[in-house]
């Protein structure tokens, strides 16, 4: 029953494992989108000069 | 709280597992520490992620066999050891996987196969995998292919080093993570934590055995094929151990020879002016025992095993089942209650093969008389006159026997593990708490 025991932990550790490589890999992997200018900010940023 | 979290078994054991999830990923939580590299697809990094985990795993196997005592009195070394078995076979597979994964994505990267012309963190690479099958195809199947011990435990160690010291070479050579600072100083300490460890076992721990040398004092024959080896510690005290402990032996040569083998001690906590071991001669170390003169030099590592009444001192009995030589520590331990004048009752479920062949049985008569001590013996192949139990030990022999309120005593199996196993299912199903159930497989290697 130990070793029972054992071998299911020793299986929920390797599903952790592979389950980390792939967060790892989509993380690594994973597409930034570039921030848009949003013209609507500069025409804040303007008014804020203004007053 | 914190007391409960320092000495509850459970939390203990459940902290080490967080410290060793945590170490064998550490390699890629370091890399949060950094943007994100130029996306190379999700397959390589995959693939990459699995070489780290697997070969930190392969770093790790090297803290979990050098006996580091902290560890292993969360555990038990057999635990521990065959935690070392699985995770073995974890590791080798992500390591297999990984470049797999490799060949399958890019077909052109088979030509690092090519070991005369592929590069040399490639041909590193081959060679620790090589090293690493032939390590783990020789520890499983070690027996089936009749490799005596001794040159086996040599070679197990020549692989395990050629394999991780290769690893961490190809990891070092392909460069694309460890050219990061962090993550080099992070294996760069993976690899010294593995040369001090692999130098603690090989080098410092010989040394100390060294300084406290035994003397064989006599050799004494017993029932069922076994030899008591008594040792007299020659110039330091000896041994301090709990009883049912187990030690690693090493005879008549050098301790930095790595030739050892372990024994439970058999004799009592309260005599440490000579240890006693009980050896059933069975292999070939063993079959030589009766052979060593008196005056033979000998060296212990240990005490070892958390297989031990010490630990239950406020348990109202013991329940003890032993088949053959797994009477060893059992013996320790209820003859080290003797000489404390332990008042509590003590069961003893005592599997044997022949009446002739019960070992220690005139020794367990005499404790009779200095300790609440009930003996139940069980003959596989009795005598025409016997009155006793015959057959296995069953769960309609052991509800016979034990006690109604199951959970008031502490039990202790050691014997062959077919009949570990099967008595333990029989505990389990006659509502036998599991924590008060504790074993320990003498076959460690």
């Amino acid at each position: 029953m130990r070793y029972s025991i054992m071998l299911q932990l020793v299986t929920t550790i390797s599903v952790i494992f592979v389950a980390g490589a792939a967060l790892f890999a989509w993380i690594q992997n994973r597409q930034i989108e570039p921030i848009q200018e949003m013209g609507i900010n500069h025409e804040f940023d303007r008014n804020l000069l203004i007053y | 709280m914190r007391n409960l979290l320092m000495q509850n078994p459970i939390a203990i054991a459940t902290a080490w597992i967080g410290v060793y999830l945590l170490i064998i990923l550490s390699p890629l939580l370091i890399l949060l520490l950094y943007p994100a590299s130029p996306g190379r697809g999700f397959w390589l990094e995959f693939s990459v992620a699995l070489g780290f985990i697997g070969l930190a795993m392969m770093v790790l196997q090297f803290a979990l066999t050098a006996r580091i005592r902290t560890i292993e009195a969360a555990y038990g070394i057999d635990i521990i050891l065959q935690f070392h078995r699985y995770t073995s076979i974890v590791a080798f597979l992500l390591i297999l996987v990984h470049p797999v994964i490799l060949f399958v994505n890019d077909p052109e990267t088979l030509q690092l196969l090519n070991f005369f012309e592929a590069p040399w963190r490639a041909r590193a690479a081959v060679v620790a995998t090589l090293a690493l099958t032939l390590l783990i195809v020789t520890a499983i199947w070690r027996e089936k292919l009749h490799i005596p011990y001794e040159p086996w435990r040599i070679w197990h160690g020549i692989f395990a080093v050629t394999a991780v010291g290769l690893g961490l070479v190809h990891a070092f050579g392909v460069g694309n993570y460890l050219s990061l600072f962090w993550k080099s100083v992070l294996w760069a300490l993976f690899g010294l934590v593995a040369l001090w460890l692999l130098v603690f076992v090989r080098l410092v721990k010989p040394w100390q055995m060294t300084q406290h040398p035994y003397l064989v004092e006599e050799v004494v024959p017993e029932r069922g094929n076994v030899w008591t080896l008594v040792l007299r510690p020659r110039g330091h005290e000896g041994l301090t151990f709990q009883s049912g402990q187990f030690a690693w032996l090493t005879l008549r040569i050098s301790p930095f020879r790595m030739r050892e083998h372990p024994f439970s001690i058999a004799s009592s906590t309260e005599k440490l002016d000579c240890l006693e071991f009980g050896i059933k001669s069975v292999g070939d170390f063993t079959s030589r025992i009766k052979d060593v003169e008196p005056g033979t030099v000998a060296y212990l590592d240990g005490p070892y095993g958390v297989f031990t009444i010490d630990r239950y001192w406020d348990s109202a009995g013991f329940v003890m089942i032993a088949g053959g030589i797994g009477i060893t520590p059992i013996m320790s331990m209820v003859r080290t209650a003797a000489d404390r004048k332990d008042d509590r009752p003590f069961l003893l479920i005592y599997a044997s093969r022949s009446w002739e062949d019960i070992t220690y049985r005139e020794d367990l008569e005499v404790l009779k008389d200095k300790l609440d001590l009930t003996i139940v013996h069980v003959l596989r192949k009795a005598p025409d006159d016997w009155q006793g139990e015959t057959g296995y030990v069953d769960q309609d022999l052991l509800e016979r026997y034990i006690p109604i309120h199951r959970g008031s005593r502490h039990y202790f199996i050691c014997a062959v593990p077919k009949m570990m196993d099967q008595v333990e299912r029989a505990l389990h199903d006659l509502n036998v708490p599991v924590d008060h159930v504790h074993m320990e497989h003498y076959n460690l290697v």
